[in-house]
């Protein structure tokens, strides 16, 4: 499903060059959930990030269901992105003029899916996610474990092959982050999509079935 | 297929933003549009304006629409009254009045200078001219009055010592006074200053008129003469075109219009158009960077956001369109309340108070051509203000342009 080749990846801060991935190379194969653990620093969120095609690698490759994903031009990653790829960002990153029905069916409508069908799409994936009763509410009416859930419910909207969960419990409570994670493992579990998400929390192993261990910047352990 | 994708997400966002967003950054920038809007009508409709109002004052006071004169340098027009049968004959014409030199000095005790007096039928004058209206002591003359005379208040002065030409006038000349005139035939003969007028407008008030009867009296073997004859069109043709058409059936006679006597007008006239392109190349100039600051902040701040729609795959074109559309319904609804303020409030404003020129009162001209002039500019230029911000924006990296870099 995806395979990684020698990624390397610096990041530079004026002349200083900081290398926060160092040729790593891995496999996740089709419907796993991977954990991407480390401390801070370890270049987990980097290594996110690349195989989300939201930045770009200095070297290596990343192959997608065959494909080599490096050299797409932006508009081929913006589509790999919108209906291939799903995301979900540590602060919940919801547009906040849009009701979370709006917000989930936003990359729907990109897609060119029809109206009815992707509002009916939103409203099933937000009642999966529990969040049925507050469709319409907008992102500032939601709580921090509610809006995390309208982004994943977000990233599954077009039935992505792969979602990319960025510390998708950073900033909530114990009870709401075990929520969100339980809600990542079944979707991972009813609909087979591949889950790859970053974590510092030791806990969240237990959610992974491929575990991903990094160092600075480079893999230092993997468990299938 | 997918520019329709792309609009139907633009106008989505575009619409979600602009009814559920920052009320407050909306209820700004359009107020600033309106602002800009207004300030781009006003200053150049005022000075056209004062434009409008000295080509007014100059046909209205002087010249007329076109003049009619002997072919011949230094002679007059011998057949008045046949040419003036001729001309009111003509359907684009409202009326027309012969004008006669009868003096070329006038005096009050020590005081004198040289004016030109001229002897007029103050009835048709007062159809042609709207000096009669502009009296400021005594009346106008009427066709029976004898050794009356009006005077232009540069020729009388009438104690306004606060006047341009005063050093030079008569300076304190009322109605009612007597002032002597010296005659095209070498004479002189006293009249009574019957009314002095104002008509604001330097030129025309350093005339003075008799009436045709007593030119008649004074000097009989001018009787049916004139040395002009003012024609006032009813503008359904050029002045140009009516001339053509009053001269050619009329041998001996030749014609200039009131742009032809302009003179010095023309070149003051030459200036308020310039000073007027330069005031508006300046008003946009500063429109463009005002609408630029305000929507390049709004964008910046919204640069996170533009991060994340790309993040998750809306398309740039689509996040391009949505700026576009807002910065559209902004100047739309900018330039629509600039423009109400402007017809319904300002300028009724400036009609009841107007403003006080040397050349009279003057209030905003409404050039509905300019107005759609500036408002398609000022919209080309807030929608290229948004667009260069936007475009930017989803230029940089994603992950700049979530963390704001």
């Amino acid at each position: 499903m995806i395979t990684v080749n020698n990624l390397s990846k610096i990041y530079k801060m004026g002349k200083v060059e900081v290398p926060a991935l160092s040729d790593v190379s891995f496999d996740i194969e089709k419907g796993m959930m991977v954990g991407l653990m480390g401390k801070s620093g370890s270049g987990k969120t980097t290594l996110l990030r690349q195989l989300s095609l939201i930045d770009r690698p200095n070297s290596g490759s990343i192959i997608i269901d065959a494909k080599d994903v490096i050299d797409l031009p932006e508009g081929k990653r913006s589509i790999l992105r919108l209906n291939t790829l799903g995301y979900v960002f540590q602060e919940y990153a919801l547009i906040p003029e849009l009701t979370a029905i709006e917000n989930v069916y936003l990359p729907a409508m990109m897609s060119g899916v029809k109206s009815k069908k992707y509002k009916k799409l939103a409203k099933n994936l937000l009642e999966t996610v529990g969040l049925g009763n507050e469709i319409n509410h907008l992102p500032k009416e939601l709580s921090g474990g509610q809006q995390q859930r309208v982004a994943i419910a977000r990233a599954m909207i077009n039935n992505p092959k792969v979602i990319f969960a960025d510390e998708p419990t950073a900033n909530l409570d114990s009870i709401s982050a075990k929520t969100v994670m339980d809600t990542l493992k079944n979707l991972n579990k009813k609909t087979g999509v591949t889950i790859i998400f970053v974590s510092h929390d030791p806990d969240d192993k237990k959610y992974a079935t491929q575990l991903i261990f990094l160092k600075d910047g480079r893999i230092t352990e993997e468990y299938v | 297929m997918k520019y329709l994708r792309s609009a139907r997400v633009s106008i989505f966002l575009a619409i979600r933003s602009l009814w559920r967003g920052n009320k407050g950054i909306t209820v700004l920038t359009i107020g600033m549009l309106a602002l800009i809007y207004i300030n781009l009508l006003f200053l150049p409709s005022l000075i056209e304006g004062l434009s409008h109002k000295v080509s007014l004052q100059l046909i209205e006071t002087l010249t007329s629409n076109v003049i009619l004169s002997s072919s011949n340098s230094g002679s007059n027009i011998t057949n008045t009254d046949e040419l003036l049968t001729n001309i009111r004959s003509n359907t684009s014409v409202v009326d027309a009045t012969p004008t006669l030199r009868v003096g070329t000095q006038i005096s009050k005790g020590n005081i004198s200078n040289v004016w030109s007096v001229d002897a007029i039928e103050p009835d048709s004058f007062g159809k042609v001219f709207t000096t009669p209206s502009n009296i400021i002591e005594g009346s106008f003359l009427d066709k029976n009055d004898t050794d009356s005379i009006v005077l232009g208040v540069e020729i009388a002065g009438a104690g306004q010592t606060n006047m341009q030409g005063y050093a030079i006038s008569l300076k304190n000349v009322h109605a009612g006074d007597t002032v002597t005139v010296s005659l095209i035939n070498g004479k002189t003969h006293d009249f009574k200053v019957k009314g002095i007028f104002n008509n604001n407008f330097l030129q025309s008030d350093q005339k003075a008129y008799i009436s045709q009867k007593d030119a008649n009296l004074l000097l009989p073997i001018t009787k049916n003469h004139s040395t002009s004859v003012y024609v006032k069109s009813k503008n359904t043709e050029s002045n140009t075109s009516l001339g053509d058409n009053l001269v050619s059936k009329q041998p001996g006679i030749k014609y200039q219009t009131s742009d032809d006597l302009a003179g010095p007008v023309r070149d003051q006239l030459k200036t308020f158009d310039l000073i007027n392109q330069i005031l508006k190349i300046i008003s946009l100039i500063v429109a463009a960077i005002t609408v630029f600051i305000v929507t390049y902040v709004d964008l910046i701040n919204k640069r996170k956001q533009i991060g994340i729609e790309r993040a998750i795959g809306i398309q740039s074109k689509a996040i391009i369109g949505n700026y576009l559309l807002k910065s559209a319904f902004f100047a739309m609804i900018g330039i629509s309340i600039g423009a109400l303020v402007f017809l319904y409030v300002l300028a009724p404003i400036v009609v009841q108070h107007p403003f006080k020129f040397p050349y009279g009162y003057v209030t905003l001209y409404i050039n509905q051509g300019s107005m759609i002039q500036n408002a398609l500019i000022l919209s080309a230029v807030t929608l290229l203000s948004s667009l260069v911000p936007a475009f930017q924006s989803v230029r940089i990296k994603i992950l700049d342009a979530i963390w704001g870099l």
